[in-house]
């Protein structure tokens, strides 16, 4: 259905029809809208796009997308450098720093094991987070995977590895619980039991 | 306005995957209408109430309702969530396996509730089994004969003679065993001791109430799974990822599958 269209609208379509979530009807809304919309906005978004491939690197620490290698997070001398969360996403760690609870360092895996997906232990960043822990032991490792049968198994996998490698810290895993606005009447029985295995004193 | 046509059923949740925002694609296992795929929205956000009961290898009662390309999820309630296969590495990847299998050699919108059932039996023998290997060797060898790969096991494949359980092998090209005779005519064939051969033929006419009683010695326990493995390689022309994923299991961590948690005493004969 591109076919006609000018080669630029038409490599923008397939471009963006590539992107999760987005079909051929939604990209060629998007690229029409891009293609009226004020001048300085198309290039806006040009110009995010090339940053986004040029001007980021991995932090080879933790693992975190950045600007510089160490990132941010890992160069900043007030946190607390004896705590790592380990998370499976970039998004994850902006969530949990949402929170302004959470004042350690991170270590982003890229994934969740999934072995029906073929993503094993050696797809994740699982050996550099041992590696890490050898360099530089901490007090606390903190396994905040989704509370999903891949996160646990992820989680699972990880304190075997650690364990494996003579590492000791303390390794704990986020509260599973009931979700803020939920009803318990909907809650499925797994979240329901660790909720109430997980129940915290009131006051 | 078009009326929706909704539908209930049992269903195992064997995969899913991302879709969209908050979505996700499952592969439901079901006794009336076989494998399908269903559409479950929203269930990516931790406040959704549907989630938790659409979590892999979950037996759950779903309502869904007919769409022109995939099913939508409505409603979905637990059953039976096997909690042990979750809190487990080992066990989790056995259900990964049994999963695994029954999707690759399952298609879409074929019905066979035995299938069914057993892939449900199997699932909770895994969350409470105590050598839950034992378990997916039991499930593989049923669930082949249910799909026409049954094994053959009392006459040899190649001479048709009844066959002595000492000093066979195994074809998985032929799908049996071979006899001493015609053993050296068959290359492919691998050697197939006697424990491992009663253990066989024990999976296949045995229920699992009596199977669960099977003490394997390590030996055996490995002869049977490369047996089974080379089978479904056979079978499917590709190894499953779970297979993979076992081995790299074994290797990190040393013994996940520790030897105090096999029972010991019981026999196969
Ligand atoms: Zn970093
Ligand atoms: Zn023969």
């Amino acid at each position: 259905m591109t076919a006609s269209l000018p080669g630029p609208v038409a490599r923008l379509i397939d471009e963006l029809g590539r992107l999760p979530g987005i079909g051929p009807k939604t990209a060629s809304r998007l690229a029409f809208y891009l293609l009226r919309a004020p001048n300085n906005q198309a290039s806006a978004l040009a110009d995010a796009l090339r940053a986004l491939s040029e001007g980021l690197v991995y932090c080879r620490q933790c693992f975190n997308i950045a600007e510089h290698d160490p990132c941010a997070i890992c160069a900043d001398a007030a946190r607390d450098h004896g705590t790592i969360c380990v998370v499976e996403e970039p998004l994850d760690v902006i969530a949990l720093e949402r929170t302004r609870e959470y004042r350690g360092l991170y270590h982003v895996l890229h994934g969740a094991i999934s072995p029906v997906d073929g993503i094993g232990p050696a797809d994740l960043r699982i050996d550099e987070l041992v590696a890490r822990l050898r360099r530089a032991p901490v007090r606390e490792l903190i396994l905040a995977t989704n509370p999903s049968l891949e996160g646990d198994a992820t989680a699972m996998y990880i304190e075997r590895a650690i364990r494996a490698s003579g590492g000791e810290p303390r390794i704990t895993r986020l509260a599973r619980g009931l979700p803020v606005g939920g009803d318990i009447e909907y809650a499925d029985q797994v979240t329901l039991a660790r909720a109430v295995k997980g129940r915290s004193e009131l006051g | 306005m078009n009326r929706i046509r909704l539908y209930r059923s049992e269903a195992i949740v064997l995969r899913r995957h991302e879709v969209g925002e908050a979505d996700r694609i499952l592969t439901l296992y079901t006794p009336d209408r076989g494998k399908l795929a269903a559409i479950a929205k929203g269930v990516r956000r931790i406040s959704s109430r549907k989630s938790g009961h659409v979590e892999l290898f979950t037996h759950v009662a779903v309502l869904l309702a007919a769409g022109r390309n995939l099913d939508v999820l409505t409603q979905a309630e637990t059953i039976e969530p096997f909690r042990g296969i979750r809190d487990d590495l080992i066990r989790t990847t056995y259900a990964y396996h049994v999963a695994e299998l029954t999707d690759r050699l399952t298609v879409d919108a074929s019905p066979l509730p035995a299938a069914f059932w057993l892939l449900r039996d199997t699932l909770a023998a895994l969350s409470t089994a105590d050598d839950p290997s034992l378990a997916a060797r039991y499930f593989e060898v049923r669930l082949l004969g249910l799909l026409g790969f049954r094994p053959q096991l009392f006459t040899c494949v190649a001479c048709g003679k009844t066959v002595d359980p000492d000093g066979n092998a195994f074809s998985p090209d032929l799908g049996g065993v071979v006899c001493p005779a015609c053993a050296p005519g068959h290359r492919e064939a691998v050697p197939l001791g006697e424990r491992a051969f009663r253990v066989l033929r024990f999976l296949q006419t045995r229920e699992w109430a009596m199977v669960q009683r099977v003490a394997l010695e390590p030996a055996t326990r490995g002869a049977l799974e490369r047996l089974m493995q080379a089978y479904v390689r056979h079978i499917l022309e590709r190894d499953l990822h779970s297979v993979s994923f076992l081995r790299g299991l074994r290797r990190v961590g040393g013994t996940f599958e520790t030897p105090s948690s096999v029972r010991v005493g019981g026999s196969a004969d």
